[in-house]
């Protein structure tokens, strides 16, 4: 059975360790022993119990194991790199490749938010640009509305409308692209990320809201986005583009969130 | 809103404050696809140039059209390459669409009032008084070619005024002559001549621009479009005496020339200290007694300004032909040869 995260010699960070009926590591084998893994499933230490009355532990192994690297179970049987153990139990041979999958997994999962928040980011920026556009439209109607034409391809039309249907169309066509994303991303995510994720697209969207009526203390808005994990302040909201900062602070958290939820298989 | 599977709506958070259920943000994205409305603010008054690119104008929008280098757009240019033996004809085959688009762009016609300064001489007048479109509250401050023009500029000022006046804008006009003679005192450069001059004389226009688009206006629902004026910029008691003295002045240094009876309205704006507003207004009842008894319509509108000096300008209303008779040989001398430079050929 595991013992619960502790320091151990595989690195500083916590560990977890599991007793060993047998085990082989380059065609070596070991009658019996200690296996550790880091918390972040990425650093193996083998050891085995030495001396006249088996007390000291002498480390015989310790290796990086990379990302992606193949973690087969087979009862209480696991084999990873060059590595065959023998675990206690089916079910601890079963927790020791979850711990050992999570690099693999949590990459994946990263670049799953990462999709994921490419959609949000591209409705938001483009709502971004759309709400700076209108702000400069208010107070510099000619010089912004010239700038503005470049982007539209109507030429009869009064500029301010056709401002506001170019970018309305922009605005529901990425919407629409987020929200498929975003349904076709839940399975591999689960419903609690995506949940965020609509969470953190409402509200980075009020923020918008707020910055463009002129909103300077946003307490409700700041008091939203720490609750989502993300902490900034309301000067920084009132510099250049803070939707890109927004999502960039959202990521770990997000992460975090999809990596923790229970995996199907 | 985001809402709770009870039904209970929120602003923003993870969980509801009434029964702490988590928040569903999925139905509300529909919010975030409108835009909000905005009401743009274009200011009282813009105004155009063309022709003048030194002009030095205070006005809510400042936009020129004038000849350059290169085809160049800005939100307050629109500079077209010069045509080489190019009349105001192949100007505007090349460029009133795109300058229409430009007006478009730019708002013209969205602040309450618009005032034209136009060189009717220049080619490019007829392209903009095309490209204008027909707009209330709009009116022409223009030079205008006069018997020392030649015919080809007499006859571009013909059009160029024929279609100001086709579209019902009221005109100020200054002949050429008295443009290039325009001398006038600021109190922070001295003297100015040139564009300085006609830069300063607008300072007074614009500075009184609801007055004289409403004085413009009277005169125009008495079928009186065109006008011109005299000026006198920062005078004194000390050079002119008594206010009367400065009306009567001013009156013999017209913008155009025209017999006393021609002149149909009087009306002069000034500038001056508080405290001098009831000898301006007795000094122009006596002008307008001794010199305009038979106007139809006669006002003085009183700006206080705080200088010690005092600017004054008076606008007469004329009967609409007499600026166009003077040209008319011109024009008719180039019509003759190019029948396509005609008022038509404009239209």
């Amino acid at each position: 059975m595991s013992s619960p995260p502790a320091g151990g010699d595989a690195s500083e960070a916590p560990s977890h360790a599991y007793s060993l009926v047998s085990a082989t590591y380059q065609n070596k084998e070991y009658p019996d022993g200690t296996l550790r893994v880091n918390e972040a499933g990425n650093e193996v230490e083998l050891s085995q119990w030495t001396g006249k009355k088996r007390r000291a532990e002498t480390v015989v192994a310790r290796f990086h194991l990379e990302p992606n690297a193949d973690v087969l179970v087979d009862g209480a049987l696991l084999r990873v790199s060059e590595l065959s153990v023998t675990l206690e139990s089916p079910s601890a041979a079963g927790e020791v490749a979850d711990l050992l999958r999570r690099p693999a997994r949590e990459i994946e999962v990263a670049r799953l938010v990462s999709e994921a928040e490419a959609s949000v980011s591209g409705f938001l920026e483009a709502r971004e640009e759309a709400l700076s556009l209108l702000s400069r439209i208010k107070v510099d109607p000619r010089g912004a509305l010239f700038v503005v034409d470049s982007t539209t391809t109507a030429t009869d039309t009064e500029p301010l409308d056709a401002f506001y249907s170019t970018y309305s169309a922009r605005l529901a066509e990425s919407l629409e692209k987020m929200k498929s994303s975003l349904a076709g991303g839940e399975k591999s995510l689960g419903s609690g990320a995506t949940d965020r994720l609509y969470a953190i697209a409402y509200t980075v969207g009020a923020v918008q809201n707020a910055l463009f009526e002129g909103d300077s203390d946003m307490v409700q808005e700041l008091d939203a986005l720490h609750e989502l994990g993300i902490a900034t302040t309301a000067q920084e909201l009132g510099m250049e583009r803070p939707t890109a900062r927004l999502m960039l602070r959202a990521h770990p958290a997000l992460v975090a969130l999809a990596t923790s939820r229970p995996q199907s298989s | 809103m985001p809402r709770c599977p009870n039904g209970h709506e929120q602003r923003l958070g993870l969980k509801c404050l009434t029964c702490g259920a988590a928040l569903s943000y999925r139905d509300s994205m529909e919010e975030l696809r409108d835009l909000p409305k905005v009401e743009p603010n274009y200011g009282k008054v813009e105004v155009i140039t063309v022709g003048y690119p030194r002009l030095s104008l205070k006005a809510d929008y400042v936009g020129e059209i004038r000849a350059g280098p290169a085809d160049l757009k800005s939100s307050t240019a629109f500079e077209v390459a010069s045509i080489r033996g190019g009349s105001w004809l192949d100007f505007s085959k090349k460029y009133l669409q795109e300058l229409r688009r430009w007006m478009t762009l730019v708002g013209i016609g969205k602040s309450t009032d618009r005032f034209l300064v136009v060189d009717t001489t220049d080619p490019l007048s007829v392209l903009a008084l095309s490209a204008l479109p027909k707009l209330e509250h709009t009116a022409v401050i223009a030079v205008v070619a006069d018997q020392d023009s030649t015919p080809v500029e007499q006859n571009t000022s013909y059009v160029a005024l024929s279609l100001a006046l086709g579209k019902g804008f009221p005109i100020i006009a200054l002949s050429e002559t008295f443009e290039g003679e325009m001398l006038y005192f600021t109190e922070d450069r001295g003297f100015t001549t040139d564009a300085d001059a006609l830069s300063r004389l607008m300072e007074c226009l614009l500075g009184a621009a609801d007055d004289l688009m409403d004085l413009l206006e009277r005169d125009l629902k008495l079928g009186i479009k065109m006008h011109c004026l005299s000026a006198i910029m920062a005078g004194s008691k000390t050079v002119y005496g008594i206010a009367t003295n400065a009306f009567m002045a001013q009156s013999y240094d017209l913008s155009m020339g025209a017999k006393p009876d021609e002149y149909q309205t009087v009306h002069s704006l000034v500038f001056s200290r508080g405290e001098s507003k009831g000898e301006f207004e007795k000094g122009f009842g006596v002008f307008r007694n001794r010199k305009f008894k038979g106007a139809l319509n006669a006002e003085l509108r009183f700006h206080e300004t705080a200088s010690p000096l005092y600017d004054l300008v008076t606008i007469y209303g004329m009967r609409t032909d007499t600026s166009l008779q003077d040209i008319a040989p011109g024009y008719q001398a180039i019509v003759g040869s190019m029948p396509e430079l005609s008022v038509e050929g404009a239209s």
